[in-house]
This record gives structure tokens, sequence and C-alpha cells, in this order.
């Protein structure tokens, strides 16, 4: 399906992160997986997957380090020679309420959640717009749309993303590059491990499916995406919630 | 009633408008100079001295809006209403010639808005009321040629609705207003080509001054009912934020 289509998946290494790049690399992309942290996740996944005959590589680095983001992409391109897929899937949460959260925490969440989606759109784009193609992804969430208490600044970071999305999309759709948001309900991934079970179990109440999503979910709905060259899809937010309040 | 960013004059004219309603304002600006000029403004009308109060903060950080925000207290006591002012930026024009200063901007000016909310907000929730309203330009008006900000717009519409989330638990009530079309001055052919653009929300569409959309925001700061909150209200027929 993606066959020698290069994609690029930020926060590649868990979670929903790692299962978008398992997908595209196993539908034939040739993946670029970023990672801030997880050394030994990252040669793990390389390891398991080029074994299979999958193409995956890894960068280390912050997605908020703008000058490691451009510099990336440039060795990126000069290795690869274009990018078709950018998801932008790289977050970070630190849950508050607003007139409890610290200045850090308000800055560390929206300057890795949007000021990392943000760098790696401006790097990929020149690029996109000069080969006429092009497709960007960026995760947000259920609480970017909703809201949530306590994730003012999650919820924020993820309102901009939208924006953001909004913005480009304005610009370059009519310039073959095609950029849509992803909204993931409540995910079965380690980020729930802090949700308490009555809080948990209430927002399954209110979700229509009456379960929890799961990562290979959020995955196919990437996969739909990336594929969809002709696609009249562009700046569209795609609910990925089991029709959480609806 | 607080008002942020009244370097612009968009948010002058709301706090113009609730002074002649007999609310006690303060103008917050984030220079000396674009105050002083609106304060000899003020001055020169015939308007109570007693009712408004003028602040610069041109280093805008916790503690500078904690004192302000103590200043405020001695004088008005607890502020009953925060209005965020739109910082009317043109995002697409900022992103075309200048992106990495643009998302600079976007990220500072988004702290800027944690911070008043963080100051603001742990007062009203000790007094158990208050409102914060985010007034917005519709920013889907970028294609009748308007100068648009979808990710502050968008960003604050999130935020809006978690804090509303939050803090209706303190009997805080927090909503955006978007401002659909309006009149910018345009001579009769610009306008009269803008409403066949604009046509795509509604027919006809009816142009007022931006100032004179500003009373709507009285359906916010004052309700009918006591629990309106998580709201974005739009003005202006076929006007929608969709996401």
């Amino acid at each position: 399906m993606l066959k020698d289509k290069v994609a690029i998946v930020t926060g590649a290494t868990r979670g929903i992160g790692k299962e978008i790049a398992l997908r595209l690399a196993s539908n034939g992309a040739k993946v670029i997986g970023i990672y801030a942290r997880s050394d030994n996740a990252a040669s793990e996944i390389k390891e398991e997957l080029n074994k299979e005959g999958y193409d995956i590589n890894f960068y280390k680095g912050l997605v908020n380090d703008r000058e490691f983001v451009h510099s990336t992409i440039k060795e990126i391109i000069e290795q690869y020679g274009k990018i078709d897929i950018l998801v932008n899937n790289a977050g970070i949460n630190r849950d508050n309420f607003i007139f409890q959260t610290v200045e850090k925490d308000w800055n560390d969440v929206f300057q890795t959640n949007f000021g990392g989606t943000y760098h790696f759109c401006n790097a990929v784009i020149p690029y996109m717009a000069e080969q006429r193609r092009g497709n960007i992804i960026n995760m947000i969430s259920v609480t970017g749309v909703n809201g949530r208490e306590a994730q003012t600044n999650y919820g924020c970071s993820k309102g901009a993303i939208v924006g953001l999305t909004r913005m480009l999309s304005r610009i370059y759709s009519s310039q073959g590059i095609r950029i849509n948001a992803v909204a993931p309900g409540m995910i079965e991934t380690e980020m729930l491990e802090h949700v308490p079970d009555a809080k948990l179990n209430n927002f399954v109440y209110h979700t229509n499916t009456k379960s929890l999503g799961q990562s290979k979910q959020v995955a196919n709905t990437v996969l739909f995406l990336a594929q969809d060259e002709d696609s009249y899809f562009t700046n569209t937010v795609f609910k990925l919630d089991g029709g959480f309040l609806r | 009633m607080l008002i942020t960013n009244c370097q612009q004059s968009f948010n002058r004219l709301i706090g113009q408008y609730y002074l002649n309603r007999n609310y006690n304002v303060v103008f917050h600006f984030d220079n000396e100079n674009s105050k002083q000029k609106y304060e000899t403004e003020l001055s020169k009308a015939d308007n109570n001295t007693d009712n408004y109060m003028l602040i610069t903060n041109n280093n805008i950080d916790f503690n500078s809006l904690e004192k302000d925000m103590d200043i405020i207290n001695d004088y008005f006591g607890t502020i009953d209403i925060l209005i965020h002012g739109n910082e009317m930026v043109d995002e697409t024009k900022f992103f075309l010639e200048d992106p990495i200063g643009l998302e600079r901007t976007i990220e500072k000016l988004f702290e800027r808005i944690y911070l008043f909310n963080r100051v603001v907000t742990s007062r009203m929730i000790k007094a158990k009321k208050g409102k914060v309203i985010f007034p917005l330009i519709f920013d889907v008006l970028y294609f009748a040629g308007y100068p648009s900000s979808p990710m502050l717009n968008n960003g604050k519409i999130s935020l809006m609705k978690c804090m509303s989330h939050e803090l209706s638990a303190f009997k805080v009530n927090v909503n955006a207003m978007t401002l659909g079309y309006f009149d910018e001055d345009f001579d009769s052919a610009t306008k009269k080509a803008l409403k066949k653009k604009l046509e795509i929300f509604a027919l006809k569409p009816r142009l007022l001054p931006l100032k004179d959309l500003i009373p709507a925001l009285n359906m916010l700061v004052e309700p009918p009912v006591s629990t309106i909150g998580g709201e974005n209200i739009h003005i202006g027929a076929g006007t929608e934020t969709v996401i």
C-alpha cells in the first residue's frame, strides 16, 4: 500500500506512535521514528522490524528542539530523497487544575505538543511543497475537542494544533499537501495508568461502544489517511472515540 | 472587570462599552506608550476616573501579575470578570513571513493567557464566583480576506472547554464568543464585493462595525441564567467553528 513512501512518525517508541510506525512499515513504507529517551525500545523495534524485512530507522531528539528537527529533516532528505508522510504523534501531559499548574508544566506540555508539531510541519512543508505532494497527520485528542478538567495545558496545546492544521491546510491543500488531525478518545496505553478506575468507567459508560479504544484502531485510521493520495480529505479532525458523548 | 491586551483598540472598545454601563474596568496593557495614549484619551472624555484603572506590565510573569492583582484588589476588590482581549494576530501572513517568530509568539501569548487565568481564577474560586470570557474573531473569514488567528482561536476554545469543566465546580463560568463578519470601514465597492463572498455564510450578510458587535458579549457578562459554561457563541448568521 505504501511501497517506497517515506514516513516520519514522532513519539514512535511506545503506545500509539509505536503502533503507527509498525503499521506504516508493515505496509511498505520506509519509516523514520523520532524518540526522546527510550534507546532500548528504539533498538528493539528496529531489530524486530528489520528481521521481518521492514524498513525502519530512528533518530533521537526532542521534538521541541527546533534545530534538532530541522537538521534531522535535512538528513532524512539527504538519505531518502523525499518525505511523503509526517505523523506528529509525540506528546506529553502534566495534569493539574489551571490555578495549580506551574509555569514549567504549562510550558513543557505546550512546547512539546504544539511546538513539536509546529517545528516538524514547518521543516517538512517546504520539501512537500516542492514535491507538490505530501500528507501530514497531526494527533490531537478528544480533550482538545471536548475539553476535560485538569488538562488545560494539554487541551490548549491540542486545540492550537487543530488551529495549525486549519492554517496549513488553507495555505497548502491546493499545493497537493493534505493536512488532517486525528482525535483519539480514551485509548488503552500506558498513559491511562494514572487515570482512576472510576473515571475510566464513567468515560466508557458515556462511550457508544462501551469500550476503551486500542492503539491498533488509531493506527488503522492513520494508515487510511496516509495511503489515500487521491483523497479529498483535508483540514478534517477525525474523531476516533467510540462515539464519546454523542 | 479586567480586560487584557488593551494595546489593541478592539479590547479598549470592550472596556469603554462596559465603562459606559457603569462597570469598574481595569485596562491591562503590555506597553507604557499605549497606556499613556489611552489615558490621555480617557481623561479628555467625560469619564468618572473612579471607575477605571490602567495598568502596564511589559514583563508579564507570575509574580508581576500577582502584584497587578493585588493593586486591583486594593482598589476595586476581587475581579468578577476576566476578558482575554484578542491579540489580533494575522497568523497566515506572519507564518509566511516569519514562521519561527510565529511559533514563539503563539507560545508566548498562550503562556500569558495561562498566567492571567492562573492568578485570576485562583482568586475567583475562593470567592466562588466569576466569569472568564474569550472574545474571538471567526477565523474562517480568512477566505474573505480578513486577518485570521486559527491557532489562537482553536487553542482558546479547547482551553475554555477544559477550564469550564473544572471551574464550574467553583461557580466560575468560562465561555467564548466568536464574532463573525464585520465592517472595517470598507468603501462601498469593497463592501459590495465582500458581501458577495460572505454569502457563503448567509444571503445578504449585514456588516456591522466591530464595535457594534461588542454588546453581544452581554450574553456572557450578564447571562440570563447562571449555568452557561463551555459555550462558544457565534455572532453572525451561518458562522460556526467546526471541530
